[in-house]
C-alpha cells in the first residue's frame, strides 16, 4: 500500500453468502465475497441499492449470519467480536435515545457493558469534546439539528474504544455542508484514534475523499466487482477536492461503478 | 454564506456555527409552543362559561321543552352541593377511592401482563389478545357478580374498575413496548445487551407514552364503573346518592353528584397528563415540535 503502512490483516471475509427468505423464494444479497481489511485501513463497501453492501456490514457487525463463508475479525468470529464488545457502530439514523441527554446518549455502551458512572464521565467528557459538543452536552437529542445527532452517535460508538469503528450510510440523510464537516472531523478522528473503519455509502466522492480503499459491489446478486486503492492526500478540504488526483480518482471509481452495472443488464 | 467559504478553505470552528444554528432552532420552538398553550387553555375555559350562561338563562329548557325539575339551573345545583358539602364530600372519597383504587390495581395487573407477554414473542401475543376480550364485558353483568362475590362495599367496586381498566392497560402497555424501530434493537445487540437491559434501557421508556395514555383512559372509565357498580347495591358513594336521590325526585343533589362525578374525573385526568408530563418531559417536548 502507498501509506507505507504495515499490512496486518484485521478482517477476513472468506467467500461469503448470504441468503434471505425461505425455500422457493430465495433472494441472494451476497454471492461468495472474499477480501480483507487491514488494521487501521478505511475502507468504503460502495454500489448500488442492492448490492448487499449493508447487509455486509451487519455480518462483520454479528447482527446477521452469512448462509455460508467465513468471517474472522482479528483471531475471532464476528460473535465474539460482539460480545466482547471490540466494535463501534452508526447507523443512517442517529438512533439516539430521545430521553437521554448527548453526555447519557454517549455513555450508553458502558452502562449496558456495567461500569461505574464514576469510570465513565471523564470518557464521555472527552469524546464529547472530540466531536465539537462540549456546549451541548446537557442537552437532548430534539434540541440539536441533524448533524449535531449523528456526531453524538459516533461518539457513543467510540465510547468503549472499540478497535473498529462500522459504520452504515452514516452521513447520507445530512446536507451537503454538514456532510463535509463531518467527513472532515471523522478523517480527523481515525487520524487520532487509528480505528478500522468500514464505511458503506453510495456517494462515489465521499468513498474517494475518505477511503484508503474503495470496494465496488454490483447488485442482483451482491458481488465484489473491483477493488481500488485510493490516494490520500494531506491538505484542506477544498485542496483535496479540487485536486487533479481526486477528480482522477473519482473518475476511475465511476468507470468501475458503471461497468458493474453494464454486467448486471448485459 | 460566509461562514461556507470560511469552512471551505479552513477548519471553521466547528462550535460558534453549531451554537446558533441550535439557539435558533431552539427560540422557535418555545415561542410557538407557549402561543399555543395559553390558547388551548382559554378556549375551553370560555366555551365552559359561555354553556353555563346559557343554561342559567334557561335557553336549554327551551330548547329541548325542559322544565326546572327535569334540569335544575346551575344555582340550584351550586347551593345542592353548598348545603350538602359535608356528605358530598364524604361520598366523593368514598366513589374516588373505589375509582382510583381500581384503576392502579387494574392497570397495574394489565401492566404486569404486558411486560411478560412482551418477553415471550409469541406466546405474548396470544394472550394479550385474550386479555383484551375482557373490554368485551358488559360493565352492567359485571356490577351484579362482583357485588355477590364482594359484598357491597368498596371491594366489589374495585374489582369492576380493575377488570375494566386491565385490558386497555395490558393492550396500549404491550403495544408501546414491541414498537421499537429495528434500528434500535440493533444498536443494543450490536453493544451485547441482554433482554432485561434492553427492557429496562429501551423498551419501557419507549412504552411510557402509552401507559400515560392508558393511564387517562382508564380513569375515564373508572369514574363510571365505579358510579355504576354502586347503582346495583351500595349504601354510600356519590353513584348510590345519585340513583337515590332521582327516585326521589331530588334532582339538584342527583345533578351535583353528576358534577362532582364529572368534576373529579377531569381532575385526575390532569392529575395524570401532570405527572406524565415530569416522567417523559422529553415526549411532551416531541409532540410541541410536532404541532
Amino acid at each position: 500500500m502507498s501509506l507505507g503502512r504495515e499490512k496486518e490483516k484485521e478482517i477476513r471475509i472468506d467467500d461469503v453468502s448470504m441468503v434471505f427468505g425461505r425455500k422457493g423464494r430465495e433472494v441472494t444479497a451476497l454471492s461468495s465475497v472474499s477480501f480483507d481489511i487491514y488494521r487501521s485501513e478505511f475502507v468504503s463497501l460502495l454500489g448500488p441499492s442492492g448490492c448487499g453492501k449493508s447487509t455486509l456490514l451487519r455480518l462483520l457487525a454479528d447482527l446477521l449470519q452469512p448462509t455460508s463463508g467465513r468471517i474472522t475479525i482479528g483471531e475471532e468470529v464476528p460473535r465474539e467480536v460482539r460480545l466482547k464488545r471490540k466494535y463501534g457502530i452508526v447507523f443512517q439514523s442517529p438512533t439516539l435515545f430521545e430521553w437521554r441527554t448527548v453526555k447519557d446518549n454517549i455513555e450508553l455502551p458502558m452502562e449496558v457493558l456495567g461500569l461505574k458512572k464514576s469510570e465513565y464521565s471523564a470518557i464521555s467528557n472527552r469524546l464529547i469534546d472530540m466531536v465539537g459538543l462540549t456546549k451541548f452536552k446537557d442537552h437532548y437529542p430534539w434540541q440539536l439539528s441533524g448533524g449535531m445527532q449523528q456526531r453524538v452517535a459516533i461518539a457513543r460508538a467510540l465510547s468503549l474504544d472499540p478497535p473498529i469503528l462500522l459504520m452504515d450510510e452514516p452521513f447520507s440523510a445530512l446536507d451537503e455542508f454538514t456532510k463535509e464537516k463531518l467527513q472532515l472531523d471523522l478523517l480527523d478522528i481515525q487520524k487520532q484514534t487509528n480505528k478500522t473503519i468500514v464505511f458503506v455509502t453510495h456517494s462515489i466522492p465521499e468513498a474517494v475523499f475518505l477511503s484508503d480503499r474503495v470496494v465496488i459491489m454490483s447488485a442482483h446478486p451482491g458481488r465484489v466487482h473491483s477493488i481500488l486503492e485510493m490516494e490520500r492526500e494531506e491538505g484542506s478540504y477544498e485542496q483535496i477536492r479540487n485536486s487533479g488526483r481526486f477528480h482522477e480518482m473519482t473518475a476511475k471509481v465511476r468507470e468501475c461503478f458503471q461497468l458493474s452495472k453494464q454486467q448486471l443488464h448485459a | 454564506m460566509k461562514e461556507m467559504t470560511a469552512m471551505n478553505t479552513e477548519r471553521a470552528p466547528v462550535s460558534s456555527s453549531l451554537a446558533r444554528e441550535a439557539e435558533v432552532a431552539k427560540s422557535n420552538k418555545t415561542k410557538s409552543a407557549s402561543g399555543k398553550e395559553s390558547r388551548n387553555v382559554w378556549l375551553p375555559i370560555g366555551f365552559g362559561f359561555l354553556f353555563l350562561i346559557l343554561w342559567q338563562l334557561k335557553i336549554f329548557h327551551k330548547l329541548f321543552h325542559l322544565e326546572l325539575y327535569q334540569l335544575p339551573l346551575p344555582s340550584a345545583i351550586a347551593e345542592a352541593i353548598h348545603s350538602n358539602g359535608d356528605l358530598l364530600w364524604n361520598y366523593s372519597l368514598y366513589t374516588g377511592s373505589e375509582m382510583i383504587g381500581g384503576c392502579l390495581i387494574g392497570s397495574a395487573i394489565g401492566l404486569l401482563a404486558a411486560i411478560i407477554a412482551s418477553f415471550l414473542p409469541k406466546a405474548g401475543k396470544g394472550a394479550i389478545t385474550l386479555l383484551a376480550a375482557l373490554n368485551a364485558v358488559p360493565i352492567v353483568a359485571l356490577a351484579p357478580v362482583m357485588n355477590n362475590w364482594f359484598g357491597d362495599g368498596v371491594a366489589s367496586k374495585i374489582a369492576i374498575v380493575s377488570i375494566m381498566t386491565m385490558a386497555t392497560m395490558a393492550v396500549s402497555a404491550y403495544k408501546g413496548l414491541r414498537s421499537v424501530e429495528p434500528a434500535y434493537l440493533e444498536l443494543m445487540q450490536a453493544y451485547a445487551a441482554g433482554r432485561f437491559t434492553v427492557f429496562a434501557k429501551l423498551r419501557f421508556r419507549l412504552a411510557l407514552p402509552a401507559i400515560f395514555t392508558a393511564l387517562k383512559i382508564n380513569m375515564a372509565t373508572g369514574i363510571i364503573g365505579a358510579i355504576v357498580g354502586e347503582f346495583f347495591i351500595s349504601s354510600r358513594g356519590l353513584g348510590f346518592l345519585l340513583s337515590d336521590q332521582i327516585k326521589l325526585g331530588n334532582m339538584p343533589i342527583a345533578w351535583s353528584c353528576i358534577v362532582i362525578a364529572a368534576v373529579l374525573g377531569i381532575a385526575l385526568y390532569y392529575l395524570i397528563q401532570l405527572i406524565e408530563r415530569f416522567a417523559i418531559p422529553w415526549h411532551a417536548a416531541q409532540r410541541k415540535q410536532a404541532s
